[in-house]
């Protein structure tokens, strides 16, 4: 997988996919107007843990948001962030992390950084207010509120596109009973609908259809998440590596923790 | 983007990372056992999944059998029964822990592995299992055509022995 997309920007027919290193790379390369809209879109993406952390450091809310905004703007675009990208391209995660203590910790940075910024703020916060942030248990730390988050907000990606792409296509089915039989028993902790009832509903012929389609909608399932996740990697074999190390450091939070309206 | 995970438990979105996982077929339970039994029986924290780093506590019971792999300490004879015990504790947290089936699987037979090996070497059984129902698991994990022919062996003489009482 290519770490840094050098492809230019303009080409109407052109793929340009996006990863946080060709974000990063195109965020230092454009005019000022087009790198704000990049850091925008950084932003957009990484926020939430970023803001998890920084709450779960014992900042209130108008404090989280303005060193989430401090963060990206000083931190994220500027060339310190870049440089270790460029040494340590297979750890997004992990680095972004690491990037935003050493922020967090610098006394100097988190006492100036209101005073570095319009009152706006220059990167914008439009993309934050309105949005949930996921909350994991009281007594986790603020490493573990950080890769809570980046796994909720990997997953709602995933799960958007997996749903997307079957409702977009006329297979909306697929979608319902990978939602019915995996994912809402899985999140939300109830029973599995049965196949017969499912299969009434939503008009499938029987209950061998019905599970070979959830089959495909599992696959598909992976090959987004698989996408998803690539995108912080450096390599292939890193994929399953990094879905491990989520798992990993997900069931360490352990079974108390997370605001689990379902029991 | 809709924020479906918002709020759920970490265990939960665990699970849910685990379907992508699982549903690659990569994971079996020989080789995630595989690797359960090639791993160092370490008694610091060396890696996330060193026995240490699980149990959250040094094991110094494992001090004297530095160098070994688990699977070695297993079939070992001269394993003594506190590094067997800390092996079972050690798989069963691993078992709480498993979020794919081949994890839960290989974890699985990692306990009663150390179970057996301390039946079969030492003629004592370090779990409040009675022998029927430790005969019961072993039989279940005999049937399984990914348990390894050395821990099969042990198991199955185990079995025999709990069959006695």
């Amino acid at each position: 997988m290519p770490q840094y997309d050098h492809t230019e920007m303009g080409g109407q027919n052109e793929q340009f996919e996006t990863t946080p290193w060709s974000e990063l790379l195109r965020a230092r390369t454009l005019d000022t107007d087009h790198r704000q809209a990049a850091v925008n879109q950084l932003l957009g993406r990484y926020w939430k843990p970023v803001y998890a952390y920084l709450r779960r450091k014992g900042k209130n809310n108008e404090e989280a948001k303005d060193l989430t905004q401090g963060f990206f703007e000083t931190v994220v675009l500027g060339r310190d962030l870049f440089q270790q990208a460029d040494r340590q391209k297979g750890r997004f995660r992990t680095l972004l992390l690491t990037a935003l203590d050493r922020y967090v910790t610098s006394d100097y940075r988190a006492r100036t950084a209101q005073k570095r910024r319009p009152e706006e703020g220059v990167v914008s916060l439009d993309g934050i207010e309105g949005h949930r942030v996921p909350e994991p248990a009281d007594n986790a730390t603020p490493e573990q509120a950080f890769h809570y988050a980046w796994a909720s907000a990997l997953l709602d990606g995933v799960l958007d596109e997996l749903r997307r792409s079957y409702e977009g296509t006329g297979r909306a089915a697929y979608w319902e009973v990978f939602r019915a039989r995996t994912l809402e028993p899985i999140l939300d902790g109830v029973e599995p609908i049965p196949l017969p009832e499912l299969c009434e509903h939503l008009g499938i012929d029987s209950p061998a259809q019905a599970s070979n389609m959830l089959v495909t909608a599992k696959r598909r399932f992976r090959s987004i998440l698989r996408t998803h996740v690539g995108r912080f990697v450096e390599d292939e074999a890193d994929i399953d590596r990094e879905i491990d190390e989520l798992i990993e450091l997900l069931s360490q939070a352990g079974p108390a923790g997370g605001r689990d309206r379902h029991g | 983007m809709a924020d479906r995970t918002a709020d759920r438990s970490p265990h939960r979105m665990a699970d849910l990372l685990g379907v992508g996982r699982e549903a690659a077929g990569l994971d079996s339970p020989a080789t995630a056992l595989a690797a359960l039994l090639e791993a160092p029986a370490s008694p610091e924290p060396a890696s996330p999944a060193a026995p240490a780093a699980v149990l959250g506590r040094p094991c110094h019971e494992l001090r004297a059998h530095a160098g070994k792999s688990i699977g070695e300490l297993l079939t070992a004879p001269d394993t003594d029964l506190a590094a067997l015990a800390t092996l079972k504790d050690y798989a069963k947290e691993l078992v709480r822990r498993a979020r794919l089936d081949s994890q839960r699987s290989a974890a699985t037979a990692l306990y009663y592995a150390a179970i057996a090996a301390a039946l079969v070497g030492h003629g004592r059984r370090i779990t409040s299992y009675d022998m029927g129902k430790l005969a019961e698991g072993l039989a279940d994990l005999l049937a399984r055509p990914w348990l390894p022919p050395e821990l099969a062996g042990m198991m199955a003489r185990a079995r025999a022995a709990s069959e006695r009482g």
